[in-house]
């Protein structure tokens, strides 16, 4: 299990992370949701053991990132992973093999193959998007007890990403690694992650299943006999607004006399739809930089 | 075998080519100019310079630091080493004994250069005393790596490439400074003093040199007197004085070993690509090369030294990146202008 106790961590006099607090269960994936600069970087190589928290602890197993021994077990893939003008897919290989013995070139070529990755073209050739194949396909050849994936989903195709996805998920399944990854495709995650983490200014505001959360809003669509206008819902705790012709599409808080406030707006039709994920995030970010929500926890 | 062993033993072939081309360069270089032949219209003269030999090894010990530890001045390199299983210790240590083993092979080979060279000529009777480039050889060596230890440390300080190169170079003229502080002191507490340098602070190179110098003054058995050489005649020595900068550097090399790992082991790597903001960079060195530059003036270029020392922290705090003054930096400034100030009175 992973435990992060108290982590804060400063650049200068500019606070990264305030007191970051959190377990992650063994055979979990958990996703790691922030706007740029809200912190998910620092937290992954604090955990990873590049950084040393300044204050707090993190340990898996009740064994500190700074040992090397513990590192045995953790695979940390950032955002920019370190490669050599010289590196091809072989050398990224025997690179990674010198440090996790475990390696698995099958593993490895199979994955390389699926991408239709060149093993002798200089990985500094390839697109953004292969190079974070061939990444990958390393960390799945390491196959760690601990994954910690930074912005993996970047410049991933979707076919890429399924099957980035299904081998996590199957990873997970035969080894039970716990993965810990970051991502701004709030949508990618939306179905894939058992617990999320949403980071923000450096504190960690929520950590609690998608469903949860969505419970904390509502979106409604209401159509009007007349034309209408934004001011007919400032009374309203709105959190997003679309108004095309005599259709509103409103995301609010969900207030237990939500529906009999919109209902006195006189719709002719009104349906309740799914919130999806990204529109929580935004409506969490929100609700925490003005300062209403966000238990840290 | 060990996470650190496996690293060491792909570090060392991946650097195998780097060795090559110093062995190369090295033992050509050597060959070709350490030992000189001439005509003095009478006999064949002979000579062997050594100081060759040293002057290029010293280069190395500013060039290879900066080659080994070059990795570690990036970010990127650093998140992956930092999160692999390989422990701080291994890595830095793994990389100053390749370094070190890089400038044994590479002075090894330029020594062999060298006594292949005077080989030659003996067999043409030159009569060279190979034993002294031998006990050349096997004595530099130590003090050669004790400055390479010195100079890794103190590339270790600087956030960035660049900065680790300037603060070699630096710290490069930093015994001018201290060897200026022993004859202000001197100056100030002696009644009447003869103002004499042999006490001067030795730089790992005048070390290295001294012990060049005596042992290459050595030549064929024909000399002419009447050409008004110098007896070259192989009887110099190394005086106390000199052992005793000797031990100094070893044991320098010794401690710079140990704060090297001591250092590493502490890097912040978010701190790596931004300003250097260690003590013993920038803030330390400005202001003492800064002094060094002042003491080594004479008294009517002292306005245009005080210009450069006033251009140097200027451009100190450009570098940072603000314009801000932060007030280590004007009190070291500070330091070492009323010291010149003090030395110049005292002159």
């Amino acid at each position: 299990m992973i435990t992060v106790s108290g982590v804060s961590h400063y650049f200068g006099r500019n606070g990264v992370l305030s007191n970051v607090v959190f377990k992650a269960n063994e055979g979990r994936i958990i996703g790691l949701v922030g706007i740029n600069g809200a912190g998910k970087s620092t937290l992954l190589r604090i955990m990873s053991g590049v950084y040393k928290a300044q204050t707090g602890i993190v340990s898996y197993d009740g064994r500190s990132p700074s040992d090397a021994k513990t590192r045995e077990d953790i695979f940390f893939l950032p955002d920019d992973p370190y490669y050599t003008n010289e590196s091809t897919c072989k050398r990224l290989f025997d690179l990674y093999k010198m440090l996790y013995p475990d390696a698995d070139i099958g593993v490895f070529k199979q994955i390389t193959d699926e991408f239709g990755l060149p093993w002798k073209k200089p990985v500094r050739t390839f697109s953004k998007g292969m190079r974070r194949q061939a990444f990958i396909a390393l960390a799945f050849a390491v196959s760690p007890k601990y994954m910690l994936l930074d912005e993996a989903f970047d410049g991933l195709d979707p076919l890429a990403r399924k099957m980035f996805k299904d081998r996590i998920k199957a990873l997970v399944k035969a080894k039970n690694t716990t993965v810990i990854i970051s991502s701004h495709s709030l949508r990618e995650l939306e179905d894939f992650c058992d617990d999320y983490l949403l980071i923000d200014k450096g504190i960690v505001v929520n950590t609690q299943g998608i469903m949860e959360r969505n419970l904390g809003y509502a979106k409604y669509q209401l159509a009007f006999k007349e034309q209408i206008d934004e001011a007919m819902f400032e009374a309203l705790p709105v959190k997003s607004l679309k108004i095309t012709g005599r259709v509103a599409t409103v995301t609010v808080d969900n207030e237990s006399d939500i529906e009999d406030r919109l209902m006195a707006l006189e719709p002719l039709i009104m349906d309740k739809l799914d919130v999806s994920f990204e529109e929580a995030f935004i409506s969490d970010v929100d609700r925490t930089v003005r300062g209403e929500g966000g238990s840290v926890q | 075998m060990s996470t650190g062993m496996r690293y060491f033993a792909r570090h060392f072939r991946s650097s195998l080519i780097r060795l090559a081309v110093m062995v190369l360069f090295s033992s050509v270089i050597c060959f070709y100019f350490s030992v000189n032949h001439w005509y003095t219209g009478v006999t064949d003269v002979y000579t062997v310079s050594l100081s060759v030999h040293s002057l290029i090894m010293m280069i190395l010990t500013y060039v290879l630091p900066a080659a080994e530890f070059d990795a570690f001045k990036n970010r990127r390199n650093l998140d992956l080493w930092m999160s692999s299983p390989l422990s701080r210790t291994s890595l830095i240590v793994s990389n100053i004994v390749n370094g070190a083993i890089q400038m044994l092979i590479t002075h090894s080979a330029a020594g062999l250069a060298v006594i292949i060279r005077m080989l030659v000529y003996n067999g043409a009777g030159a009569g060279l005393r190979v034993h002294n480039a031998v006990i050349f050889l096997l004595m530099s060596l130590p003090v050669l790596l004790a400055v390479y230890l010195f100079n890794c440390a103190v590339f270790m300080i600087g956030n960035c490439r660049l900065d680790g190169i300037i603060f070699i170079l630096l710290y490069s003229i930093l015994p001018a400074m201290l060897s200026g502080v022993v004859e202000m002191v001197k100056r100030c507490l002696v009644f009447k003093y003869e103002y004499d340098y042999d006490g001067a602070v030795r730089s790992g190179y005048s070390v290295i040199s001294k012990l060049s110098e005596v042992y290459s003054r050595q030549s064929g058995p024909v000399i002419t007197s009447d050409r008004q050489l110098a007896p070259l005649s192989g009887r110099y020595s190394i005086t106390s004085g000199d052992m005793a900068w000797y031990m100094i550097w070893i044991a320098i090399g010794i401690a710079s070993l140990v704060l090297a790992v001591v250092y590493f082991k502490r890097l912040r790597p978010e701190k790596v690509g931004g300003p250097s903001t260690n003590f013993f960079g920038y803030t330390f060195l400005l202001p003492a090369a800064g002094y060094s530059f002042l003491i080594m003036a004479s008294t009517a270029g002292l306005i245009v030294s005080l210009l450069i020392m006033m251009a140097m922290f200027l451009g100190y705090v450009i570098f940072r990146k603000g314009f801000s003054f932060r007030l280590p930096d004007i009190i070291c400034m500070g330091i070492a202008v009323l010291m010149v100030i003090v030395f110049k009175i005292t002159l």
